[in-house]
């Protein structure tokens, strides 16, 4: 009777461990093919300069180096790219969240419709804020400055996602 | 008693999984690589077509009619003679000094626009693509505009008007290159 009762136990333990690895997978924390996504939000490669790595995490890459296509951009220009990328809220509850992405070097900054003080490229900068309700989704466009820079400079920059509950 | 002690458990850590997914720290970082390069191998190339048009150390395209060019005086693309500039009281016209050629990765037609800030050079399209019709030397502007399909490229030639100036005078100033996809408000 008690060992009986004993296996009875494991079993149990057992299916709810399974369901635990079902729930985890299921809400797409981190599965592998699926884009750059986590509980929170999704990001999503919108032009030809930004697209999921091998690791699948998003990468910007202007460069020679790009598996897709060749090129740069020239010293003392300005270049505009509307919708680099984009920003989901996947979040299945009903989570509303504040959104901030920022960038650091020199002659790189951000601008997003979403963003009231920063929508345009005329207003664009290094860090950008704005809300998306689930299901909402926002387009980040980037200027790149050249002024200060050679060609064989190669720009390395760092897109800084964070995410925080609206008070 | 073992059995819902055992399911309790799991409950537990399901919960603080639920709790845990829900107040992480969801910051992440990703990398960007841009590029520098050299104006004739841009996304929007600018090439030099003569010698008067040559690519400097920082990779921008230069016009220089004058000594200073570093192609004066080189034997392979001018043997026998160089002139060192243009002479007062005259006119200039080069066809096709640099083209502007169209490889943005987004497949899309392109608006661009050429400004010089010498109201004494001048600019002009060959085949018509100057949509002001600056078609030829004679009906040079300051600025023109024209379209670049994707992949096709536009000459650009210069109109020279020395006619204001007195010999060891400087025709100097800045072609400013604007282009914007072709359906930004018609």
């Amino acid at each position: 009777m008690g060992v009986k009762m004993y296996k009875k136990g494991l079993t149990t333990i057992f299916v709810i461990v399974l369901i635990i690895l079902i729930l985890l997978t299921g809400t797409g924390v981190y599965t592998q093919g699926d884009g750059d996504v986590n509980l929170i939000y999704e990001l999503i490669p919108n032009s030809p300069y930004s697209y999921i790595n091998d690791s699948g995490k998003l990468e910007i890459n202007i460069t020679p180096e790009n598996p897709l296509y060749d090129g740069g951009v020239a010293p003392d220009s300005i270049h505009v790219i509307d919708s680099l990328f984009s920003v989901k809220n996947v979040n299945n509850s009903s989570g509303v969240y504040e959104f901030t992405v920022s960038v650091q070097e020199a002659g790189v900054l951000l601008y997003s419709p979403g963003d009231i003080s920063h929508s345009s490229s005329n207003t664009a900068s290094n860090i950008i804020t704005f809300i998306l309700s689930p299901g909402e989704e926002a387009n980040i466009g980037m200027v790149i400055d050249t002024s200060e820079y050679s060609a064989g400079d190669l720009i390395e920059d760092i897109v800084s996602i964070s995410v925080t509950q609206p008070t | 008693m073992k059995m819902l002690g055992a399911i309790m458990v799991a409950l537990g850590i399901l919960m603080v999984l639920g709790v845990g997914a829900d107040f992480a720290d969801y910051t992440a970082s990703r990398s960007a690589h841009i590029a520098v390069v050299a104006d004739d191998q841009e996304l929007i190339d600018l090439t030099p077509m003569q010698p008067y048009a040559y690519i400097d150390d920082r990779g921008v395209l230069v016009i220089d009619f004058s000594a200073n060019n570093p192609n004066y005086q080189n034997e392979s693309l001018n043997p026998g003679w160089w002139g060192i500039g243009i002479s007062p009281d005259s006119r200039y016209n080069f066809n096709d000094v640099f083209n502007v050629s169209n490889d943005l990765w987004d497949n899309v037609t392109i608006l661009v626009t050429i400004s010089s800030s010498n109201p004494f050079v001048e600019l002009y399209t060959h085949n018509e693509e100057s949509l002001e019709g600056a078609w030829s030397s004679d009906s040079a502007l300051q600025e023109i505009s024209f379209y670049v399909y994707p992949g096709g490229e536009v000459s650009v030639g210069m109109h020279l008007m020395g006619w204001a100036n007195d010999a060891g005078d400087w025709l100097n100033g800045t072609l400013t290159i604007h282009a914007e996809p072709a359906d930004n408000g018609g």
